[in-house]
């Protein structure tokens, strides 16, 4: 399968903050990926110079194997949907679909209209006088009907509730198994998408500290809980990712390897052994990265 | 370029203000003074279409607000949004000019005035000359002024408001420079006789140059804006 | 819609456990057709790509196979197939677990047996 995303040494700095450091990776065609990470860790700066709305300080993007500033062949098959989208001012939401369709190449819309019903959108009030839900709302239809071979979502859903989300996620999953697109999907409702994820890609303070096969990672993530010095026998050796204590009991968030048997492990040392979610991972992770640096300075 | 096609349907979304808004302050203006004109004696001389320049520079100073980031944002590349805009600001013009153009012939040639001595399209000085003369003077002065705004607002855009302090800065220096060395030499009665001995179309042409320049700069400084 | 638990096993697995849970009360007859893997993931809320691969799974395991161009059927025997696979799942993951249980708490196997027979 082709690569439609690849980035090499992708550095972002501005005068007093670098808010993307060295970043290399690449994407493949037709997966959906979670981009995941706290707010300020990067993300969104790093999905402008994908789409080229920010220019690199150094290091390279290459979309569908080209350049993407100002070349269209390349934009137009990426469509971003980011919870800042600007619109103009007196755009009626009819206007943003009209305008959308006029440069995306797969626009459909059947989809759109569908869309619309969904989400119950009034096509002719103007952008500014929406509920923030119908704003996301307007985005995550226009991030859908595009169908772009790369499509982004950046927190698509702020305002919306769990029954417009649920909407969200069930078309963009029909409509992907019927047209199959490159997808990331960048949130901070992991556990809601976490099982819509092919591979993640966790990002904190401008690095990217995992990249893996959604499966393969919820296989090795983990926490055992029991008294501390069982604890601290069974942690030698280990990746601790995050360590709490209440009292005498301590629960330790691990990240196993892949053919280790942790929980038979953890078990027979009369240890609590509970599988966890991608999203407390990611909280612990990121915390303890933050812990780290408070502690370095 | 088919994309720029469609950066400028995208600005004529905003039909209301880019085509109604002058037109509806300018004829409001006209009017009044039409009124005030058949209710008086005097001649009146009046700069009621100012306003359409005015808009002109005002919304070349909005564009970018209104849906640079929009447009970058839907996957336009800058230069589209540049050609587009420059293609929508040019049917603005050129429909304009020749609005105005034919109602200062109307006013002058066919009407006498509106038959109240009310001088409303056509002024001295700036409508010299015959209907093609004075349509280049319009569309070069409308051009101008919008490409004005257009130009600071791309600074703006490409430097933010550092850059716009700056270039505020430099500006208020150089002109005071420029003046002050012009008074020093006695200069200003030599520029001031020399610029009114031009007409107003052969003026166009340098504002043309002008205009020239802020367009490339603006290009420029799009080249490299981020949303 | 359902939700799968996050119980730490993969996706794939899963899916193809409820499956195999339709055939074998009945739900899903052999020879009949089994929803498409987009209809699997649409359901469940999961990855297509996930979705066929738990699919896949029962058709090496010889309990579905493809019609090309039609869709995915039960096999004949595929009930029989599914019980087997269970029975010996039911020892590892039922018996032994109550017999660890029972130990911790001093329950002797003959009150375990008892206790069986009474439910039973």
């Amino acid at each position: 399968m082709g690569q439609i995303l690849e980035i090499n040494g992708l550095t972002k700095a501005y005068k007093d903050v670098t808010s993307i450091y060295q970043m290399s990776f690449t994407l493949k065609e037709n997966k959906i990926y979670g981009l995941l990470g706290r707010n300020g860790a990067g993300k969104t700066t790093l999905m402008h110079m994908i789409t080229a709305q920010l220019f690199p300080t150094c290091g390279d993007v290459k979309v569908f194997g080209e350049e993407p500033y100002e070349n269209t062949r390349v934009l137009q098959q990426i469509c971003f949907i980011k919870e800042s989208q600007a619109y103009p001012e007196y755009f009626q939401i009819s206007d943003v679909f009209a305008t959308a369709k006029s440069i995306y190449p797969n626009w459909n819309d059947g989809l759109a209209n569908q869309l619309t019903q969904d989400f119950q959108l009034p096509l002719n009030r103007r952008i500014k006088e929406l509920s923030r839900g119908m704003l996301s709302s307007v985005g995550i239809v226009v991030g859908l009907a595009s169908r772009a071979p790369l499509t982004i979502f950046d927190e698509p859903y702020l305002g919306l509730d769990a029954v417009a989300r649920g909407i969200f996620y069930d078309r963009l999953i029909e409509d992907y198994a019927e047209y199959p697109r490159t997808v990331i999907l960048s949130t901070h409702l992991i556990d809601e998408v976490s099982q819509l994820l092919e591979h993640v890609l966790i990002i904190e303070r401008g690095e990217l500290l995992f990249y893996e096969d959604a499966e393969s990672l919820r296989s090795r993530i983990y926490s055992v809980s029991g008294s501390s010095e069982v604890v601290e026998t069974y942690m030698k050796g280990k990746e601790v990712i995050h360590v709490e204590k209440i009292g005498s009991l301590v629960t330790v968030t691990l990240l196993g390897k892949k053919e280790e048997n942790n929980k038979k492990q953890a078990e027979s040392l009369g240890l609590e052994y509970v599988p966890i979610s991608l999203q407390k991972f990611v909280v612990d992770l990121t915390t303890k990265s933050r812990e780290k640096v408070v502690k370095g300075q | 370029m088919n994309h720029a096609w469609n950066v400028t349907r995208m600005h004529l979304r905003y039909n209301s203000i880019w085509l109604y808004m002058p037109l509806i302050v300018l004829f409001s203006s006209f009017f009044i003074n039409l009124i005030i004109a058949v209710l008086s004696d005097v001649p009146i001389y009046t700069g009621g279409v100012a306003s359409v320049y005015l808009f002109m520079l005002i919304t070349g100073l909005l564009t970018l607000r209104n849906t640079f980031s929009f447009a970058i944002g839907f996957s336009f590349r800058r230069k589209d949004y540049f050609f587009g805009t420059f293609l929508m600001v040019a049917f603005v013009s050129f429909s304009t000019t020749v609005l105005l153009a034919l109602l200062s012939y109307v006013e002058n040639n066919l009407t006498n005035a509106w038959g109240n001595e009310l001088y409303f399209f056509h002024l001295p000085y700036l409508n010299d000359g015959n209907v093609v003369i004075q349509a280049c003077v319009i569309f070069s002065l409308m051009f101008h002024l919008y490409y004005l705004g257009f130009s600071i607002s791309s600074v703006h855009r490409r430097f933010g408001r550092y850059g716009m302090m700056i270039l505020l800065i430099v500006s208020l220096v150089a002109g005071s420079l420029i003046s002050a060395i012009i008074t020093y030499f006695h200069w200003w009665q030599i520029i001031f006789t020399k610029v009114i001995a031009y007409s107003a179309f052969q003026l166009s042409w340098g504002i043309g140059l002008l205009t020239i320049f802020f367009i490339l700069v603006s290009y420029f400084m799009l080249r490299r804006a981020t949303s | 819609m359902a939700q799968l638990p996050e119980d730490g096993r993969p996706i794939f697995v899963q899916i193809a456990e409820k499956i195999e849970d339709d055939i074998l009360e009945g739900r899903l007859m052999e020879e009949s057709q089994v929803p498409s893997t987009n209809q699997f993931a649409s359901f469940y809320r999961i990855n297509p790509a996930t979705a066929a691969k738990g699919v896949n799974q029962l058709v090496d395991q010889g309990i579905l196979y493809k019609k090309r161009g039609i869709g995915m059927f039960v096999t004949e025997g595929a009930q029989e197939i599914v019980k087997q696979k269970r029975r010996e799942l039911f020892y590892e993951q039922y018996v032994v677990t109550m017999i660890q249980e029972a130990k911790k708490l001093g329950i002797t196997i003959e009150q375990l047996t008892e206790m069986i027979q009474e439910r039973g």
